[in-house]
């Protein structure tokens, strides 16, 4: 435990200063792997399609690195698992599994929307697209947007309750005694954590609903080029790789968050510090899904 | 005020380039362009359309007239990835004709040319021609020398996009970049072009 902390406490400073300090190199670099690993996907398809099952582990390789490269830029799924990892008191185990099970599903979904849609509803790819990015990513953003307000209102409540808590008991929390008999106010312990099965499947579903650009792609071709398995087993892959950044993003905002209340803890200040990052999180989140869908419409 | 966020990372890759044809001595009539997609593109744009390459990795006859008669067919926001213009004024150019469609090394080359509005004397001129897509959906790389067709007195030199970290512009674009969504800056695709610089004695 005593190695955690500083292990935390390092990783969130590696993504604190890749998404704050980069100058335009580190982005460079992503979009130039990013290449790489499509030429590398379109090699290991043909191979695939004229019968070298060698190139299965090539493709896998390949759609492994897209989905972890292609996850760096800022997407809707890494804000909201930050913003909840900053939010809420979740644990790291909980929010990890969360985001991991969140780039899954997408990876499912878009099997489900791609095969689902040629084999039973006979969809052309245009009307897939369409489907994928009019309708669905929209979709993505209120929810997550929704998320964000929920977040937003709890801070505000959590503030609410405790000034009536310093009103009755008419003396500074700070200075009470251990044993003055009421709650002072939200500790990771005591605040909702995501610990609903609805929650979870709000949060999950807002990610999943709307599948990668990149594995609608994918699933597309594999289906034309007769490859089914192959491209349903690589978008799975995919859905790994991204599931390691977002990962990263689920432990670091914890880590964040936890060296944040300590400090709040050591200034005296908890007792707001808590519901203070729900709200901004909250409206972090909510501001970001507005951004979004004004990108759409 | 509204939410920073993201424009897209690219998701299509196009080498390619620009050649200036000359209808008489120093007088630009049309601009021929070629696209190269990369590999991953080609499948999605072949299987887009329920096509296939053949078992050599090439495109059967029949096939490619039916990509050709597709693609041909630009969409009405296509913005030319051909940008000319003299001292930063924008110079008009017609819609695309001459469409053409071949696969080489299992990418899909695509050419087609676009005729300038109104035929420019570029004696004593320089002007420029930037390589690329708006949006940055598609990310576009002179890779093919220009070729003067025709005569004149003009020399083109590409001038490849360099990254320069202290470009605050540049810096903005990419913080910008997102995974899926399209973008929100104007344009941002010609903070990315390289470009051709063409001087004519």
């Amino acid at each position: 435990m005593r190695i955690a902390v500083p292990l935390l406490l390092f990783l969130a400073l590696i993504v604190v200063a890749v998404v704050s300090i980069d100058t335009g190199g580190f982005s460079l670099w992503v979009i130039n792997q990013q290449r790489g690993f499509q030429t590398q996907m379109a090699s290991a398809l043909w191979s695939l399609r004229t019968g070298e099952i060698s190139a299965y582990l090539a493709l896998f390789a390949a759609t492994g690195g897209y989905g972890f490269v292609h996850a760096l830029g800022p997407g809707h799924g890494k804000y909201l698992v930050g913003g909840v990892g900053l939010g809420s008191s979740v644990s790291t185990a909980r929010l990890t599994g969360l985001a991991v099970i969140s780039s899954l599903l997408q990876a499912v979904w878009a099997i489900v929307l791609v095969y689902g849609g040629f084999a039973v509803l006979e969809v052309s790819a245009d009307r897939l697209q369409f489907l994928s990015e009019d309708v669905l990513a929209p979709a993505s953003y209120v929810a997550i947007g929704l998320i964000g307000l929920v977040l937003a209102w709890r801070g505000f409540k959590s503030f609410s309750s405790q000034r009536k808590t310093l009103h009755k008991d008419g003396h500074d929390h700070h200075h009470h005694d251990e044993n003055c008999g009421h709650n002072h106010g939200p500790t990771p312990e005591q605040v909702a954590n995501v610990g609903s099965l609805k929650e979870a499947l709000v949060l999950v579903g807002s990610i999943a609903i709307r599948p990668c650009t990149g594995a609608v792609f994918l699933l597309i071709i594999a289906w034309q080029m007769d490859i089914k398995v192959a491209g349903a087993a690589a978008t799975m892959v995919m859905g790994l790789g991204t599931a390691l950044l977002t990962t990263l993003v689920a432990v670091s905002s914890v880590a964040a968050r936890n060296i944040a209340f300590f400090s709040a803890d050591q200034s005296g200040v908890a007792r707001v510090a808590f519901p203070a990052a729900q709200i901004i999180a909250g409206a972090l989140i909510c501001w970001f899904s507005i951004g979004l869908l004004m990108i759409v419409y | 005020m509204t939410a920073q966020v993201a424009s897209a990372h690219p998701h299509v890759f196009v080498d390619g380039g620009i050649d200036l044809r000359m209808s008489e001595p120093n007088v630009l009539e049309a601009l021929e362009v070629t696209w190269r997609y990369d590999a991953f593109e080609t499948l999605y744009i072949l299987s887009s359309h329920g096509l296939t390459l053949n078992e050599a990795g090439g495109l059967d006859e029949p096939v490619r007239q039916k990509l050709v008669q597709i693609r041909s067919k630009f969409p009405a926001d296509f913005d030319g990835s051909a940008h000319l213009s003299v001292a930063g004024e924008a110079i008009a150019l017609d819609w695309p004709t001459n469409f053409d469609a071949k696969v080489v090394d299992q990418r899909l080359e695509v050419t087609f040319v676009r005729r300038l509005a109104k035929t420019f004397d570029v004696s004593q001129s320089s002007f420029e021609l930037a390589f690329y897509e708006s949006t940055y959906f598609f990310a576009f790389t002179v890779t093919d020398a220009p070729v003067i067709i025709g005569t004149s007195t003009c020399s083109a030199n590409v001038i490849p996009f360099e990254a320069d970290p202290e470009d605050a512009g540049l810096i903005e674009a990419l913080a910008k970049l997102g995974r899926e969504e399209t973008p929100e800056i104007a344009n941002v695709g010609a903070t990315f072009a390289d470009r051709i610089l063409v001087e004519c004695a």
